[in-house]
């Protein structure tokens, strides 16, 4: 901590710089606010992260830093009868080491750093926005922090008397007041027992993402990086009821796979522009899912809702770039001839699952190519439709496709059955 | 990675993509004292997707193809997790030649002998580690004279102008039934 530095004191709506060092206590604080507006020092209490403060508590122990702004206002003010720092009672050996250099909390700070940083938990009142509320107890846990309602508190801002506190994370990383794009990652942690990382192996991660398995399978954050983009570039994650589109452990134990990342905001690891991606994939798979169809208008992928006259027909007219297509074969409306997309054969002729995801021009400049690769080099899912290449194996196929998972055998283009593994196992 | 376990893995070059694996065949199976090469590629989205694993060296077994050594593994393909690793996927390959599961066979023919004639099965497998893998002997009487009989049917094949692997894998399939055998070869 800098020997020169300042705090911000907000008081009476104004706020004023207060020099001080690194061996300030609040008594410093809270004596300078009584001389400058005329009062007794006896008068002046200290808000700062929830917590009322008292004289004896150094400021860089309470986490207080250069630029830090601290609330004060006029009220009695009562000292504890055991000063603070004895009540603590230190449970183990590295409770000893200086605290304010142990991050407790990892934020994605999505606006500034653009990176996973160390946070620090404040707490504002719900009512006036302003930090200076005192809570009645602190958080012990996560959900103290992300349900409202758990923690209360008293506002002492003048005619507010909030109703509740809110919590809310800044970034370490960087100085300033853009707390609202810094969200909290719960499962970001500490790696205080040197956990390895469950894919790199390293060991020397920290922070670590540990899944909530039973087993707290860990990894890094670069390679939780990777997991996501991969997941999310073969659409590998999955609808979960109360999460939404999400991923589970990549461990191999029994309760792993339905270990599922809870809070979606871990997923802005990825960076902003995949986060937009992954959210644009959510909300297509959940459309899809619910029989809507995404219009295959070049640059378009409007989401449609299929209406009585659809049923009959298979005929839509896209809302938002007017395309007339077929609702079976995703190609542009032909009447009352039958399809011509040659991945509809068989069964998946009559299924309207074939998802034909929008084309977006300035991302894939080689379209027409690509399609005539992928005509070439893949067969269709004989339920779904989904062009799908075999990279080697068994002639056992499995659709990839989290919503469809068809079991179908690649020689006969149909459901894999006992008659496949005994004549063409292997071709 | 530990000599104990009967598992080991090296470099082919540099590019730490394609590795050569090898794995000892496990006691009291056909493939006892055996030493069995493997090819193992990493694709680039390693750890997230399996590694390719062939086998090199030429093995009778249920759940691999005698013709190109692939494997079928659930491991390797959809149960694979990223918390894996090649030592998981050798150990694996081990056991899978301790305990087979003619069920979810690669290879139809060696599944059907496997439940049709174990003892047949056993010496057909035998017969190859001795020949692919350089595996111990039979101890067995009965079974020294089965595989001395093989011997003699491959040379027999071989003497009416088949080369020694076509001959091996036709009697092979067909029980070491030499009519059989011929008749499958000039199909």
């Amino acid at each position: 901590m800098d020997d020169d530095m300042h705090v911000f004191v907000k008081f009476n709506s104004s706020t004023v710089p207060i020099s001080v060092n690194s061996s300030s206590t609040v008594h410093d604080i809270r004596k300078e606010i009584s001389k400058t507006n005329n009062i007794k020092t006896g008068e002046v209490r200290i808000i700062f992260a929830g917590k009322e403060l008292h004289d004896h508590q150094k400021l860089k122990d309470m986490d207080i830093q250069n630029h830090t702004v601290v609330h004060a206002f006029r009220g009695r003010h009562l000292e504890p009868r055991t000063p603070l720092h004895l009540q603590k009672v230190s449970t183990n050996a590295s409770d000893q080491s200086d605290k304010s250099s142990v991050p407790t909390y990892f934020v994605l700070c999505r606006r500034v750093c653009g990176a996973v940083k160390p946070g620090k938990l404040r707490i504002r009142c719900v009512g006036c926005r302003e930090d200076k509320i005192i809570v009645t107890k602190e958080p012990q846990q996560w959900s103290d922090i992300l349900q409202k309602g758990v923690i209360q508190g008293v506002c002492h801002t003048q005619g507010c008397r909030g109703p509740q506190p809110e919590f809310y994370f800044k970034c370490r990383g960087h100085e300033g007041q853009d707390h609202d794009h810094v969200v909290p990652l719960p499962l970001v942690r500490n790696n205080f027992l040197k956990v390895s990382c469950m894919t790199c192996l390293d060991d020397d991660s920290n922070p670590i993402l540990v899944f909530p398995c039973p087993s707290n399978h860990a990894m890094c954050v670069s390679c939780f990086e990777s997991y996501c983009l991969h997941q999310l570039n073969s659409r590998q994650f999955v609808e979960h009821e109360s999460a939404g589109y999400t991923l589970s452990c990549p461990g191999y134990d029994a309760d792993c796979r339905s270990a599922f990342v809870l809070d979606v905001h871990h997923f802005g690891i990825m960076g902003r522009e995949n986060y937009e991606r992954y959210k644009q994939f959510g909300a297509e798979e959940c459309l899809l899912k619910m029989g809507g169809v995404l219009c295959p208008g070049t640059n378009c992928g409007m989401g449609i809702f299929l209406d009585d006259a659809t049923e009959q027909t298979n005929h839509v007219e896209c809302s938002e770039c007017g395309l007339h297509f077929c609702v079976l074969c995703k190609e542009e409306y032909h009447g009352e001839e039958t399809c011509s997309n040659m991945l509809l054969q068989g069964e998946a002729a009559n299924s309207r699952l074939l998802s034909h995801y929008a084309v977006n021009m300035s991302l894939s400049k080689y379209d027409t190519e690509s399609a005539s690769t992928i005509r070439k080099t893949t067969k269709p899912c004989p339920q779904c439709g989904t062009p799908i290449e075999k990279s080697g194996g068994c002639m056992h196929m499995e659709c990839p496709l989290a919503r469809c998972q068809f079991s179908w055998c690649w020689i006969c283009g149909t459901e894999w059955t006992p008659d496949c593994q005994d004549n063409h196992w292997f071709g | 990675m530990a000599e104990t376990a009967g598992v080991h893995v090296e470099l082919v070059d540099n590019s730490f993509l394609k590795l050569r694996g090898e794995i000892k065949g496990p006691p009291d199976t056909p493939f006892d004292g055996g030493k069995y090469i493997l090819d193992i590629t990493i694709p680039e989205t390693y750890p997230f997707n399996p590694p390719k694993v062939t086998f090199r060296t030429k093995i009778w077994h249920p759940n691999i193809s005698s013709v190109t050594g692939a494997i079928c593994l659930d491991i390797l393909k959809d149960q694979w997790a990223a918390a894996m690793t090649l030592r998981t996927v050798l150990l694996s390959l081990q056991s899978l030649l301790s305990s087979a599961e003619p069920d979810d066979p690669q290879d139809a023919v060696v599944a059907k002998q496997y439940k049709d004639d174990f003892t047949c099965y056993k010496r057909t497998a035998k017969h190859w580690a001795v020949v692919y893998a350089q595996a111990s002997a039979c101890q067995n009487k009965e079974d020294v004279e089965a595989l001395a009989l093989f011997d003699k049917n491959i040379q027999q094949l071989m003497q009416m102008g088949f080369s020694e692997q076509d001959s091996r894998v036709a009697l092979s399939s067909k029980n070491w039934n030499v009519e059989a055998a011929v008749e499958c070869l000039f199909s």
